[in-house]
């Protein structure tokens, strides 16, 4: 499914970044638009037809042999009842087929699975492809009520689902959907691709001191940084904040308690001004997710009665100091979350934004094992120019739209201050915490100079400011979770950059490409490669990071055959690498973990892999190849390659049974 | 609704002038009075309705929350002496105003002195339920598409009613949608297709059985035979009503009670052609400009307020050219923006904004061939003043809006804010002509005085603009003007809703800041703590719907029984009335 995300996600940017030349006049007379695509949408499980799905056309402009419908036009057709679809007056080209219909997954053409790769289609000049077939998987369901303790049903109340992955060689809990409880208790996941899932109500506390909820409450000027500063902690925390006298915030002994719409509504304090709170429940009945109940769903399943009872706990105060290098540090927002590997993205369970003093109070926490953490990254340098904002009125809605600067600057440049970053680990039992102290540390950035290789013209300093050097954790754990910003760094003129400075951690290094026939060849450090070993930024900064971009992509390419040797259409290409420490951390969007599914005619092209050693297999069945111990297999009988620099090979594969 | 505003004869008690009440701003939150009470449900017997969420909110004070208990009670203690509103909310159900007759009705206050305890009770209806299931005309569930309900109210910037939002919801992969915790009463149900917003290219074109045999028979003949073209004409989702048209004067109301759940709400949705409504904008020297946006903005006046679904967003090519596709018949404002590259910084101007705006009809064939020629649009320049002995307000915290008001249902366009300068200047740029208020948030103790644009204070009657204006002048005022006063009618602590609206009809333009309503607190007393100086009518009626009082023909049928009264700046005026005889 990631795979999926990412590739979808490049042919999206690459046709936006494409659209000049597409349209660009050319001297040859225009190809004539006369091939066409007659095809069905069926449900994947009994091959009867989809009536009523809606099918969309883009031209694969990721491939070079593009030639397809420009990135203005993506038509789409309505299936009739037997199923079918018809697209005309098409160039030829490479196309990228997709379907959409309530209550399936969304289906794309060569996918073999719901979370599958999907793969080109090729026309010829004139061709007339018959029974193109787009399968659709049914989603599962799965569905409950939620009641509180007096057994009244919670209404508007979020229920949270977890899929269980593997992301960068970990098994992990990904949230994949939520739901919200009807006037009826009733909540529903409706769109669920088959696959285990643990599913949890997850309490939430967010409390600020009451100076910070006023200060938030009054315009902040544009050139009144420290207002601008609580107004990206308060967006950091999830937006604006309520105050007492609302339904969405009360005040509870010196702190502003927020009432989460999105959660119950909170048993009123006993007399003592204690909280009382709706702990975090895993199906059936865990406090944590190693002993929630995994949920198997197939393909059109509807699990039903996925009952929460909800009942109120008295929960623990944790309350402190964060202190940075110059003492303690007002109006930062902090984090308080479980500490578990086991999630992609961090399980908040309260949140706040230090006083004046620094001071902070955390509500609601639960016994358990915690870890503050705090993300303070430098405001910018200069203020960013307002947009003009246009009201349009039509009848009693309004819209504002802003109109666009009509020359965008490129990112903001890097400012100099650090990023302040704590981690700090907090047990709680049954009682208050009191007097923590959480340090802030600089986190180390990233330094070094971007340098091409090749003959083509090099970019000029306008595009070279919207080269995107970003950080990645290695852990492929959430970006937005672990940063609360972008972190990326923007080469100058010159070549040389730097990024913001960085939470401890490892990281891996990825760029965009700058277009102009450049692709990227390697990102090192001292010798080693960090687009691929991650590198930790503990130690403080890291200098001489070399991006080095080249004209001479290399190229792999070739043929799969099925075991009678016949050309295999259906096959997914995988590459990995041969060293097996590639086959963890290696990130969201991996170099050196690609594949790709053949053509009709049982060809196969991968083109920009990084020179290195590397297998490479034809597998019948895409389940998650990405699973260290698949891996492991698939090198015994995978087909050993090594590229170099601008090598193009050809590696003609035979089809084994390959994934689970 | 004049029905439920009985009319009341006002005989005139002498006003008498009495001391400005200093108020100590400073004053501790802190106090001696308090308010406790209970939260139930309005059926009969009433239940007590836990964890329901209490607010209580007094001007120019911060205010508290508190949740019910497994009885509903709930309590504030420490409050100072002041006039109190409470309201209550629980999912599910209601919200409602301590002494409100109807769910979005304005309460009752509760004044309390020193050391008073007051009890209070609140009910809340149960919220109705709306449910139903949505196809398409081949009994498909469609894809994107929204349910809302809507009801006939008065719209804040609008003196007549007009067919609002009440609520909304999804449809799942069933179709099904529910929509829950509605106030009782009249809904009409409508389906809204997909959100186009960001999208400029939605074609879409239902497979028909001819193109499906045309396109077997040329994939059987082979690529040498000539293929048999066949038109894909694109259809969209418009708006449509239950119990399935789209035209909104055919649409079926549903009248909820509390509590009721209405099934079966069940209709179907139609695709209609749709057409391409394509062209180029030029900049003011010929060429295509860079970055400009265009937006199509529907103007049908048969449809009511679509919101966003109404409202489309486009990009140009690099030879200035739009075309957005998927759009249903009716009439649209087409507009093209653009703001060219200029200095900036806190106190930059802003910068000068290109636009263009033209009309466009569609009645189902493409429009295109449009062309738009970008313009400077007009600027409106001014300065802010105090005049006050207050701590002057940080000017460059301040936003000046030009506000468009609404003349029928035209579509209104106008710029955003800007900022103040430092010494109290600002500059307006991209105005498109049109009828407009200047308009400032002012912070507290500032209040806007008046906002001039030529000399005509715009606050009052909103004021053409037709070319650059550099004479624009807001002032703002430490000095609050207050009218409070007491009602009697012999039996005590009235219940009326009072009128204050302004002796010159020309002023009479909603959301106009001298048209003013107070419902009396639970004492009989009333208050008004803003009032703008000058020259006003006092009217109490029975009942007011909310919003009604900006409609001119209501005004006009208080006027004869209203009392005249004159508010100076800074004034605390306190005028009793007494109601005799027509009550």
């Amino acid at each position: 499914m990631l795979a999926v995300g990412a590739v979808l996600c490049t042919v999206a940017l690459l046709s936006a970044a494409q659209s000049p030349q597409a349209s660009a006049p050319s001297n040859q007379p225009p190809p004539e638009a006369t091939a066409l695509i007659l095809g069905r949408v069926v449900d994947a499980s009994s091959g009867r037809p989809i009536a009523g799905a809606i099918v969309t056309l883009r031209g694969s402009v990721a491939l070079p042999e593009f030639t397809g419908p420009g990135p203005t036009s993506t038509p789409r057709a309505m299936t009739n009842a037997s199923g079918q679809f018809v697209f005309r007056k098409l160039l030829n080209g490479a196309f990228m087929l997709t379907a959409s219909k309530p209550g399936y997954a969304d289906g794309a053409y060569g996918k073999r699975r719901p979370e599958g790769s999907p793969a080109p289609l090729k026309l010829e000049p004139g061709e007339r492809a018959g029974d193109v077939v787009i399968p659709l998987w049914r989603y599962g369901s799965i569905a409950g009520t939620v009641t509180d303790e007096a057994g009244e049903p919670l209404i508007g109340v979020s229920v949270r689902a977890f899929q269980s992955r593997y992301a960068a060689g970990h098994r992990r809990l990904i949230e994949t959907d939520f739901a919200s409880t009807d006037d009826r208790g009733i909540y529903r996941f409706d769109s669920l691709i088959p696959g285990s899932y643990v599913v949890a109500f997850v309490s939430h506390e967010a409390s600020l001191p009451t100076q910070v909820v006023e200060a938030t409450r009054s315009p902040a000027a544009p050139g009144d940084a420290a207002a601008q500063a609580l107004r990206r902690e308060t967006a950091a925390l999830g937006g604006p904040m309520g105050s007492p006298g609302s339904p969405f915030a009360m005040q509870v002994g010196g702190v502003v308690r927020q009432i989460n719409f999105s959660a119950p509504v909170p048993p009123p304090g006993a007399e003592t001004g204690a909280t009382f709170i709706y702990p975090t429940l895993f199906y059936p009945a865990a406090p944590s997710a190693a002993r929630a109940a995994l949920i198997t769903i197939a393909s059109g399943q509807e699990r039903e009665n996925v009952d929460f009872s909800l009942q109120p706990i008295r929960a623990s105060r944790v309350s402190g100091t964060v202190v940075g290098p110059d003492g303690p540090v007002a109006n930062v927002a902090l984090r308080l979350v479980q500490a578990s590997g086991d999630f992609q993205n961090d399980l908040e369970t309260a949140v706040t934004i230090t006083g004046a003093a620094g001071e902070f109070t955390l509500l609601g926490v639960p016994a358990g094992q915690y870890v503050i953490k705090v993300v303070r990254a430098p405001g910018p340098t200069t203020p960013a120019p307002q947009p003009q904002m246009t009201q349009i009125q039509v009848g009693n809605s309004t819209v504002f739209s802003s109109s666009a600067p009509a020359s965008i600057p490129g990112p903001p440049p890097v400012p100099d201050d650090p990023t302040l970053f704590a981690e700090t680990a907090v047990s709680v039992a049954d009682a208050d915490v009191s007097g923590l102290v959480v340090p802030l540390q600089r986190g180390g950035r990233l330094t070094g100079r971007v340098e091409f290789e090749g003959a083509r013209e090099r970019p000029d300093a306008k595009t070279m400011v919207r080269i995107f050097i970003m950080p990645e954790r290695a852990d492929a754990l959430s970006g937005v979770n672990a940063f609360l910003f972008n972190p990326s760094g923007h080469p100058d003129g010159s070549g040389a950059f730097k990024t913001y400075g960085l939470p401890a951690g490892k990281y891996l290094l990825r760029v965009n490409v700058p277009g102009g026939g450049w692709i990227l060849k390697s990102i090192t450090n001292e010798g080693r490669d960090i687009s691929d070993t991650p590198i930790d930024v503990k130690n403080g900064d890291v200098a001489n990071v070399v991006v080095t971009f080249t004209d001479r992509p290399t190229k792999l390419e070739g043929m799969a055959h099925t075991a009678d040797g016949s050309a295999d259409p259906d096959a997914l290409v995988v590459v990995f690498p041969q060293d097996s420490g590639g086959w963890t951390d290696f990130g969201a969007s991996p170099r050196r973990m690609r594949s790709v599914r053949t053509q009709k005619n049982g060809a196969y092209s991968l083109s920009g892999l990084p020179p290195g050693d590397y297998y490479v297999a034809a597998i019948k069945d895409e389940g998650q190849w990405q699973d260290p111990q698949v891996l492991e297999e698939l090198a015994r009988v995978a087909s050993p390659i090594r590229l170099s620099d601008g090598e193009s090979k050809t590696q003609d594969l035979k089809t084994t049974g390959g994934g689970r | 609704m004049i029905r439920a505003a009985a009319l009341l004869a006002i005989a005139v008690v002498a006003a008498h002038p009495v001391e400005a009440q200093t108020r100590d701003a400073a004053a501790p939150a802190t106090g001696t009075a308090s308010i406790a009470g209970r939260v139930l449900s309005d059926t009969q017997p009433p239940r007590p309705l836990r964890r329901a969420v209490v607010t209580i909110n007094a001007p120019d004070r911060t205010g508290s929350t508190a949740i019910t208990d497994d009885a509903g009670r709930f309590a504030f203690a420490n409050l100072p002496a002041g006039r109190y509103t409470l309201s209550a909310s629980k999912r599910g159900w209601v919200a409602m105003s301590y002494g409100a007759r109807a769910s979005g009705r304005p309460g009752r206050s509760i004044p309390l002195a020193d050391g008073q305890r007051a009890t209070a009770t609140l009910q809340l209806p149960r919220g109705a339920v709306i449910t139903g299931v949505i196809t398409d005309q081949n009994g498909s569930v469609p894809q994107g598409v929204s349910v809302r309900v809507m009801r006939y109210a008065y719209a804040f910037n609008s003196s007549e009613k007009r067919l609002l939002p009440a609520n909304g919801s999804g449809v799942d992969e069933r179709g099904v949608y529910r929509i829950h915790s509605l106030p009782p009463g009249e809904y009409y149900v409508a389906a809204f297709g997909p959100r186009d917003f960001f999208s400029q290219s939605r074609d879409l074109h239902l497979t028909s059985d001819v193109d499906v045999q045309e396109a077997q028979r040329a994939v059987q003949a082979g690529p040498t035979t000539p293929v048999t073209d066949v038109v894909q004409r694109g259809v969209g989702v418009t708006p449509v009503f239950y119990p399935g048209t789209p035209n909104m004067a055919q649409a079926t109301a549903i009248t909820v009670r509390a509590g009721e759940e209405r099934a079966g709400v069940d209709f179907t949705i139609q695709y209609v052609a749709v057409s391409h409504v394509s062209g180029t904008v030029q900049g003011p020297d010929g060429q295509p400009p860079v970055n400009a946006r265009v937006t199509l903005v529907t103007n049908t006046p048969s449809i009511p307020d679509t919101g966003i679904e109404g409202i489309r967003n486009a990009f140009l090519d690099n030879r200035g050219q739009f075309d957005f596709s998927a759009i249903a018949p009716g009439q649209y404002v087409l507009m093209a923006r653009m703001a060219p590259p200029g200095p900036t910084g806190p106190n930059a101007p802003p910068p000068q904004v290109l636009s263009s705006i033209v009309d466009v009809d569609v009645q189902g064939d493409d429009v295109t061939g449009l062309t738009l020629v970008l313009q400077e649009g007009l600027t409106v320049t001014g300065t802010v003043r105090t005049d006050g002995t207050a701590p002057p307000p940080r000017l460059n915290a301040l936003r000046v809006n030009l506000a468009a008001v609404q003349t029928g249902n035209a579509v209104n366009i106008s710029t955003g804010g800007t900022t103040v300068r430092d010494d109290g200047s600002f500059t307006l740029t991209g105005v498109t002509p049109g009828r407009y208020r200047l308009t400032l948030f002012a912070p507290t103790p500032w209040l806007v005085r008046s906002a001039t644009i030529g000399g005509q204070d715009s606050l009052d009657l909103p004021v053409e603009i037709r070319e650059s204006i550099d004479d624009a002048v807001i002032t703002l005022t430490d000095r609050k003007s207050e009218l409070s006063g007491r009602i009697e009618n012999g039996a005590g602590g009235a219940d009326y809703s009072i009128v204050l609206f302004p002796e010159n009809r020309a002023f009479w333009v909603g959301p106009a800041r001298r048209i003013l309503t107070a419902r009396t607190a639970a004492d009989g007393t009333y208050l008004f703590g803003n009032v703008p100086p000058g020259d006003y009518q006092l009217a109490a009626v029975d009942d007011v719907e909310p919003g009604e009082w900006y409609d001119p023909a209501f005004l006009q049928r208080l006027a004869p029984s209203a009392m005249k009264i004159t508010i100076a700046e800074g004034e605390k005026k306190v005028q009793d009335i007494k109601i005799g005889g027509g009550g």
